[in-house]
């Protein structure tokens, strides 16, 4: 699964990353194999981090589709 | 009519866009610009920003808002302009006007405007002080101002 991250996660990880995760997995399970994979990022992870699916954020118990990207999007904070 | 929203990824002169931003048979005319500040809330000194970006959603999260301003306080014309990218200090990160037939509205909706987009607009944001980088998040008191709204 190819996940796209901004902010302080993309500053810790990149802006782009392929991630291994089950066929039929949720947005949550994404985040904690990200965290897994990315321990200096769990924190950032385990916080107001939210999901986004074909530019549409979402939930965490949301199933990603087979081909779909996935994007983690930290706190917002514009003006 | 007309509801005008703008990424922008170099410095703008909010001056220049308020004078710009005329609009026939309105009696007020509203605007606010933010500023990116010299030092940090502790007083330490800023450097810079960096305002982080999603290619497609921050756009239509500015549209988004200005529309809802629009329909929400009948204006005649309102125009959202945000920087992204590296931001000096005194560079202007955000413009917002609104034109209306009153001043209420007019400055209601500039006010409104600015609560959604602390909270709502799809940015991320990095201040760079001199002795280390941190990333803002919204305040209580943003999310406390965004809710008076109720929408």
């Amino acid at each position: 699964m190819k996940l796209f991250l901004f902010g302080n996660l993309a500053e810790a990880i990149g802006r782009e990353v392929e991630l291994e995760v089950p066929a039929g997995a949720t947005v949550g399970e994404a985040r904690r194999a990200l965290a897994s994979r990315f321990p200096a990022a769990a924190t950032i992870l385990a916080r107001g981090v939210r999901g986004c699916i074909d530019e549409c954020i979402v939930s965490d118990e949301a199933v990603v589709p087979e081909g779909a990207a996935l994007a983690f999007f930290p706190p917002l904070s514009g003006g | 009519m007309s509801a005008e929203a703008r990424l922008v990824h170099a410095a703008f002169d909010p001056a220049a866009e308020l004078t710009a931003f005329a609009c026939a048979g309105a009696g007020a005319l509203a605007s606010f610009t933010g500023l990116a500040r010299g030092t940090t809330r502790d007083g330490g000194e800023v450097a810079g920003l960096f305002i982080d970006h999603h290619p497609t959603m921050t756009q239509r999260s500015l549209e988004v808002a200005a529309r809802a301003a629009m329909e929400r306080f009948g204006l005649l014309a309102v125009r959202v302009i945000h920087r992204c990218g590296e931001i000096a200090p005194g560079e202007a990160i955000v413009f917002v006007a609104a034109a209306a037939t009153h001043r209420r509205a007019a400055i209601e909706a500039v006010d409104y405007l600015m609560d959604r987009l602390k909270t709502e607009a799809v940015f991320w944001k990095r201040e760079d002080a001199v002795d280390g980088s941190r990333w803002i998040e919204p305040t209580d008191a943003d999310r406390a101002d965004r809710a008076r709204w109720g929408d």
